[in-house]
């Protein structure tokens, strides 16, 4: 009796327990009058037990916090859950996660909520626009009056683009952001050997003093201060030196620990 | 169904593990994941095969950062590049014999073997995880297990065993 023909892929359901009964039978009639193909087949069913539980012996952790952090969300949003405030926070920590900020203590805090949203928005719009060379800002500095009297209009305060050229600092222009606590704005500034500042400022209620806070994001150094109406964020690729210069410029109070 | 969701992690996780060979590149090959799906979760249907549709998802991130890395190097074909990588960081973590040579197969074959031997998957479910056809997924999945046979010597103590078995 000859065998009906048997496909390669065939053998593989056989393993793989993919085969209906019918050429389960048809393959066993096969493997009887060929024990070379049984020897294979074991060898293939051998290696797949291996890979698994080899892979299930890898003693891997239940995944950090970020991880955890994410996989709520992502429950929660298929629950159908409202929109939550934090869901964003968790795609702003994204964000960061894929800029490279991943190993960075100050995500601790972040998840914790102590970071000022005008910290996390501006260092976000930061690391999103500012290596942008054609377009990094909405408006540009061209467009200071208007910028002013929207920013103004928007937090509701009275917003003064700072002058920084004496500092070496040139506007690039401004955009306006959607905080969790409200609008935040993102004025872009351009050192003279290019590199690049994001200032935020939004009306939102900052803890904390008039004193600039400082503390590092990734590469990135960024500052924070409550200066009259409004709250304030430095942060770019600069020294502590030109943050507390900057700040000091634009009316915050220096640590007490420094200088 | 959202409740095996912690389930379906660790499986990602794991399968992360497999196609990338490093447990930081697969933490984060994860959290691209569930970025992504938190991003399309709303084309995500009740009811619907979240298992499929997550490792899906994790399929295409791993490619596309491939496809990155890749992209001045080689031509790619539907999916994955089949030609043979060098060896990979798996041998950074301490496993023997089958993952090291599983690490040295062409990723769309370590794919295809993967997500069959650790998820259990069906063909179909697998081939679609993976956005080919069956046949492309059987011809990858029958070459890898002959590669791997071949690279852990299965296949020179044959005669042994068969002067044993006739005899």
């Amino acid at each position: 009796m000859i065998a009906p023909e048997i496909q390669e892929e065939e053998l593989h359901a056989f393993v793989d327990g993919q085969l209906s009964k019918d050429r389960c039978t048809t393959v066993l009639a096969h493997l009887g009058q060929h024990p070379r193909e049984i020897v294979r087949l074991a060898a293939y069913a051998a290696q797949k037990e291996a890979i698994r539980r080899q892979l299930d012996a890898i003693d891997m952790p239940d995944g950090n916090e970020a991880t955890v952090a994410l996989q709520q969300a992502l429950a929660e949003r298929m629950q159908g859950r409202p929109y939550q405030r934090w869901l964003r926070r968790v795609a702003a920590i994204a964000v960061l996660l894929s800029a490279g900020w991943w190993a960075n203590s100050l995500y601790h805090q972040y998840l914790a909520d102590r970071l000022p949203g005008v910290l996390v928005e501006a260092a976000q719009a930061h690391e999103i626009f500012s290596k942008d060379r054609d377009r990094p800002v909405e408006l540009t500095a061209a467009a200071e009056a208007d910028m002013e009297t929207w920013f103004s209009s928007r937090l509701g305060k009275l917003v003064e683009i700072p002058s920084l050229h004496s500092l070496g600092l040139r506007l690039v222009g401004g955009r306006l952001l959607a905080g969790d606590d409200g609008p935040v704005v993102q004025l872009l500034y351009e050192h003279q050997d290019r590199h690049r500042l994001t200032l935020g400022l939004s009306a939102e209620l900052v803890d904390g003093g008039t004193e600039i806070e400082v503390v590092t994001l990734g590469g990135l150094r960024a500052g924070y201060w409550r200066g009259g109406d409004l709250a304030y964020a430095l942060v770019g690729p600069t020294t502590d030196q030109e943050l507390l210069v900057i700040a000091a410029r634009l009316g915050a109070g220096q640590p007490a620990s420094r200088l | 169904m959202i409740g095996d969701l912690p389930h379906h992690v660790a499986g990602l996780r794991r399968y992360a593990l497999a196609l990338t060979g490093s447990r930081y590149e697969a933490e984060d090959l994860v959290q691209e994941t569930l970025t992504r799906a938190l991003g399309a979760a709303h084309g995500f249907r009740n009811g619907g095969n979240l298992r499929g549709w997550l490792f899906s998802i994790m399929h295409n991130a791993f490619i596309s950062n491939v496809r990155k890395r890749r992209a001045a190097e080689q031509e790619l074909d539907d999916g994955l590049p089949e030609l043979a990588q060098p060896p990979h960081q798996l041998d950074r973590l301490e496993v023997r014999d089958v993952l090291a040579a599983l690490s040295r197969l062409p990723e769309a074959q370590r794919a295809a073997l993967v997500l069959i031997a650790l998820e259990d998957f069906s063909y179909a479910e697998a081939a679609r995880v993976q956005g080919i056809p069956i046949g492309t997924l059987m011809s990858r999945l029958a070459r890898g297990r002959e590669a791997l046979r071949r690279a852990m010597g299965e296949d020179r103590p044959l005669r042994l065993h068969l002067v044993g078995d006739k005899s």
